[in-house]
């Protein structure tokens, strides 16, 4: 008897002494520099925060709205690829690194896939410096923005890229880092449609950005999980002082049953509910500048 | 020789259970992939789920996710084949009111594929479970769909 239990410790012994080299040895990867991130525990439950991850949208989204809407592309409004060399903290290269992976997605949306070579690269460049480069393969990358015709697999393989690159932080406790990329994706995107609708008075994309209030709320409470780091308690009074004028903003959402009905196979459902929103233009016009300085904070 | 055989069939019970798992995440993603068409992906929820207690209600798991006005998305769910559970997803609207699932109940049909056009911003919760509680391994992927580009609509033509 003594015996079997010796030889199942054994068994369970090697389980975890996989499992533990594994995470030594990425321990050892990351280095001094990356010790301190690993000490900010999050506050709140990894199920939690998790759960709040996912709530947040893609900026794809509110690109393909911008699109839609017919509103001209224009790079002016990006974060210039040559700032990146300028970023020397993880804090920095982890929100830039969102930022860059929104400006990438509205590149890509618009099928400027030749010049998102460039934020290819830079989206590479800073996952390389936060260790996560795994995740983004620049020959593949390259090769599909090559043409406009491989648009669907750019966009599948960047987003995927990311997702995967998302997962591998929090389960190597770095919850911090993807907090930060989450963030810096999120305001690009904000950003990018402020100032569309600054031009274009497009009620749509104005609506869109007042929606916007739910998101902030999630992710102030993702990023508040962190707040014992000083970079982060920052971040999160500048968002708070927007969340303040998000809060001006009221959403209505009236309730009316959907009706199912199939169609070759596939369940199709058509939503008779509504929401509406109600912000001033003073409200807006605050949105948006407080969205613009802490953009060229964070750049 | 007995503890050597028990052994031995403690290892290979423990093996396939970690090449399952492996296998019943990414490798999904990739299958319902193809059932996005012309839906852009966004994003997914792995599931992997014990079979539950005879009895009890069987495990479930409740995402929220922002979905937005005017936008048309498409939910897939993939199984993995090693396990019998299929997996159910109901969407729950902002007021908590069940407004979909892939899962008929009148005629026990599960869908693989449910599309729903939105109408109203907000969050939603995605509750994810596996029919009759069994245990299985499967994938939520969330889609949306893109307006064709001019480029798109040519060649189309």
């Amino acid at each position: 008897m003594k015996r079997h239990i010796l030889y199942l410790m054994a068994i369970i012994m090697m389980g975890y002494a996989c499992s533990s080299g594994d995470q030594k040895s990425i321990d050892e990867e990351l280095g001094e520099d990356f010790k301190k991130e690993a000490e900010v525990k999050p506050k709140v439950s990894k199920e939690s925060i998790e759960d709040l991850i996912y709530s947040i949208p893609s900026p794809l989204e509110m690109t393909e709205m911008i699109r839609s809407s017919g509103a001209e592309f224009s790079d002016k409004m990006l974060n210039n690829t040559e700032n990146s060399k300028n970023y020397v903290n993880n804090h920095k290269k982890a929100l830039n690194l969102g930022v860059y992976g929104a400006d990438l997605g509205y590149m890509n949306i618009y099928e400027k896939t030749v010049s998102s070579i460039s934020y290819i690269g830079a989206v590479k460049g800073l996952a390389d410096d936060l260790k996560v480069g795994q995740f983004f393969d620049f020959n593949i990358l390259k090769r599909l923005a090559s043409s406009s015709q491989n648009i669907d697999s750019l966009l599948y393989i960047t987003t995927t890229g990311f997702n995967q690159m998302d997962d591998y932080l929090r389960q190597n406790n770095r919850g911090n880092i993807s907090a930060l990329i989450l963030t810096g994706t999120w305001l690009e995107g904000v950003y990018i449609a402020s100032q569309v609708a600054k031009q274009s008075g497009n009620q749509d994309i104005v609506e869109r950005i007042g929606e916007q209030k739910v998101t902030l709320d999630n992710l102030i409470l993702i990023l508040s999980a962190y707040e014992q780091d000083k970079n982060m308690t920052k971040l999160i009074a500048k968002l708070n002082n927007l969340k303040a004028q998000f809060d001006q903003v009221t959403i209505t959402y009236t309730y009316a049953e959907p009706e199912p009905v199939e169609i070759d196979g596939v369940l199709v459902l058509e939503d008779n509910s509504t929401s509406t929103i109600e912000m001033t233009d003073e409200t807006f016009n605050n949105i948006t500048n407080l969205l613009n300085e802490i953009r060229s904070q964070i750049i | 020789m007995k503890v050597r055989l028990l052994l031995l069939i403690a290892v290979l019970l423990w093996l396939p259970t970690r090449y399952a798992a492996a296998q019943c995440n990414d490798q999904l993603i990739g299958v319902s992939a193809e059932l996005l068409d012309d839906f852009t992906y966004i994003k997914d929820i792995k599931v992997r789920m014990k079979k539950s207690k005879k009895g009890k209600l069987p495990y479930s798991h409740k995402y929220s996710v922002i979905l937005n006005k005017g936008m048309k998305y498409r939910f897939i769910s993939a199984n993995a084949q090693e396990f019998d559970g299929q997996l159910v997803f109901k969407i729950y609207n902002t007021q908590n009111v069940m407004i979909m699932t892939n899962y008929s109940q009148s005629t026990g049909k599960v869908y693989d594929v449910v599309d729903y056009t939105c109408k109203a911003s907000g969050q939603y919760y995605v509750e994810v479970s596996f029919l009759d509680g069994k245990e299985g391994c499967a994938v939520c992927v969330l889609g949306f769909k893109r307006k064709k580009t001019e480029y798109e609509l040519y060649l189309d033509n």
